[in-house]
């Protein structure tokens, strides 16, 4: 009877485990996913000379599709979207298109109340932030 | 207490593959980042070149301006000082890198690149230009997990 507590309580420490196993991977397939999506938001930047309103609500929309677990209003973009950025001769960082996107990450620990982790402290940001050159030619 | 030891062994054992999933995973996505910056710098390089040159239908690259480019682009998206030493972010090792412009004035197409740092080879047939950054070891905290070099090329090329 003794042997048969020690393993149901093992067990059960094990499947903290496995749990977060299943978390991680989630996880790592939506930061993955996001990492993409900023690309080609980027990529798509730097023929248009900034972040373009169609650019960002494609993003917004791919993001979403991803993070069924977010609202948009979650969503950090803080682009370049004002003023538009040209190729030039020369090296300027002034004609840089800037972003700084971020998504939260709702779920880090699994099993985290049984830890005493509250929901509050149980999730984060994710954030990739960079600058990238603008290919479009001045008019 | 055989049941207990067998247990404990077994929970520092999930404990370990679970570190080295979340290692693994962190490692895999900076080393996608790594490439999408020597991406970064090989397009911000290449779009610098001769415009007089241009116009005789020659790419010629302005190493000068291309250099300037990779050199802001490595310090502001890897967080580095000047020194090319991370300040801050995933990577901890100096950052060395190597810049390949091939154009109309260094060689004739098809011209056979080899590449220094990871002795890649390939046929190249119209100006380009290539980055490798080698970033150094990834962030393991297993002891007995190292990955001491980390390196990523990119080419961006100008097809006519």
């Amino acid at each position: 009877m003794k042997e048969f507590i020690v393993i149901i309580a093992a067990i059960m420490l094990l499947m903290v485990f496995v749990m977060q196993y299943s978390i991680q991977q989630v996880n790592d397939y939506k930061l993955n996913a996001f990492q993409q999506h900023v690309y080609v938001a980027k990529e798509k930047a730097k023929l248009s000379g900034m972040f373009t309103t169609e650019i960002k609500n494609e993003l917004v929309n791919s993001i979403c599709d991803t993070f069924k677990d977010i609202s948009e209003s979650e969503i950090i973009i803080d682009v370049t979207d004002d003023v538009k950025k040209y190729r030039t001769n020369e090296f300027d960082e002034r004609e840089l298109i800037h972003y700084r996107i971020g998504v939260p990450i709702n779920k880090i620990i699994a099993a985290a109340k049984f830890f005493g982790i509250s929901d509050e402290h149980n999730k984060g940001y994710y954030i990739i932030e960079g600058e990238t050159t603008s290919e479009l030619i001045m008019p | 207490m055989k049941t207990f030891i067998v247990s404990l062994a077994l929970v520092i054992l999930f404990n370990i593959y679970t570190v080295f999933q979340i290692d693994m995973d962190v490692y895999k996505m900076q080393l996608e980042r790594l490439k999408h910056v020597a991406e970064e710098c090989a397009d911000s390089a290449a779009l610098f070149y001769d415009t007089e040159q241009f116009s005789y239908g020659k790419i010629i690259y302005n190493q000068y301006e291309g250099e300037k480019a990779i050199l802001y682009m490595l310090k502001s998206l890897l967080y580095c000082d000047n020194g090319l030493k991370p300040t801050a972010g995933y990577w901890q090792d100096k950052i060395l890198y190597d810049v390949y412009f091939i154009d109309d004035s260094t060689v004739t197409f098809p011209y056979l690149f080899i590449d220094n740092i990871t002795g890649y080879s390939k046929y190249v047939f119209e100006p380009t230009v290539i980055v490798t950054i080698e970033a150094g070891r990834g962030r393991m905290r297993l002891p007995f997990l190292s990955i001491t070099s980390s390196v990523r090329s990119s080419a961006y090329e100008h097809i006519n």
